[in-house]
């Protein structure tokens, strides 16, 4: 029974409608639209044209070659060329291996240092060192003789 | 009759002839049109949809097998996509990523320009908006599509009932408010 009305309901509604309905769909097949979808599907196929035609294909040795010259333009910029480069290694405290970071560390921490150094005992012991050598040098040159007479003479305070 | 030169053309096209794919978009690219409209009362969003339908035709057509109507396929391809539209269109009004005044200024020039009748259409397509989703598509389909329940449940996968009663809804609802208009 509530089927019965629900289908006559729909049927009322319709028949109420039918007339908006039918403006839409004389709307719809217009053949004032016409220009319209012809445009359409002319737009749609020319852009799937497009996309079939292939991407224009480089000669994989251009690319390589372009590849080459932009990393050697790139690193190009990391070098600064207004540092002079020693070839070969006079600093016995680096190795070929040690990297221009490494040194600068290492020099930069060696000026920070404070260095005091005892330079009056540090000459002393220098001369000190350089006279005893001198005189042993002298006394290992002189003869037995000389050398009894000069004893003799130190014994006998002659001498200093 | 309808369903053989269909699946002529699909073969046709299948095998490399691309005149056979152009004439099935100069059969459907109305329909797909008018159903996107349907759904989104804007002229500039069904020409949107109806291209994206007319693409994705192209390149899976290969993948029609013959189990149902040509136009029941394209439907259910024009219905996903047009229900997408809705769903990321409401995404971009949430985060006002549209431009409300500008799809207002691109509505108003569309093709129902000059037509003796433009009010009363523009008032049907306001209605339309104003219906949930679900009640629109099958009322669109029913009405202008003019399917019949079991074709317009192949293509939305739901099942007769549930679009009767969709159907029903969307009747009340529209006739109400057309007349609210009147």
């Amino acid at each position: 029974m509530k089927k019965i009305s629900e289908i006559s309901e729909i049927e009322f509604l319709e028949k109420e409608i039918s007339q908006k309905i039918e403006i839409y769909k004389n709307f719809q097949n217009s053949d004032a639209n016409r220009t319209y979808f012809n445009l359409l599907n002319a737009n749609v196929l020319n852009r799937l044209e497009d996309k079939k035609r292939p991407i224009y294909q480089v000669n994989p040795a251009f690319g390589y070659a372009f590849v080459f010259l932009i990393s050697f333009l790139v690193s190009y910029q990391f070098i600064d060329f207004s540092n002079k480069v020693t070839l070969s290694n006079s600093d016995f405290l680096f190795s070929e291996s040690s990297t221009w970071l490494e040194e600068e560390e290492f020099l930069s921490s060696v000026l920070d240092e404070n260095i005091e150094l005892d330079y009056v005992n540090y000459l002393n012991n220098e001369i000190d060192y350089s006279s005893s050598r001198f005189i042993n040098y002298e006394l290992n040159q002189l003869s037995d003789a000389d050398f009894d007479e000069i004893y003799n003479n130190i014994k006998d305070k002659k001498i200093f | 009759m309808e369903f053989v030169e269909d699946k002529v053309l699909v073969k046709e096209f299948l095998n490399g002839n691309e005149i056979a794919f152009k004439k099935l978009v100069d059969k459907y690219s109305k329909k797909i049109y008018w159903h996107a409209r349907g759904m989104l009362n804007n002229h500039f969003d069904a020409d949107e949809v109806t291209q994206e339908v007319i693409i994705v035709l192209y390149k899976k057509l290969h993948t029609f097998n013959f189990e149902s109507n040509l136009y029941t396929w394209i439907y259910r391809i024009t219905s996903t996509r047009t229900l997408n539209f809705i769903r990321m269109k409401k995404v971009k009004e949430f985060f006002s990523i549209s431009d409300e005044k500008y799809d207002e200024i691109r509505s108003e020039s569309n093709i129902q320009n000059d037509f003796e009748h433009k009010d009363e259409i523009k008032r049907i397509e306001q209605v339309l908006q104003k219906i949930p989703t679900k009640q629109r598509e099958v009322f669109v389909m029913k009405n202008f599509e003019e399917l019949d329940y079991k074709e317009i449940s192949e293509i939305t996968g739901k099942s007769v009932g549930g679009l009767k009663a969709n159907y029903f809804h969307a009747l009340k609802k529209i006739t109400e408010l057309l007349n609210e208009k009147n």
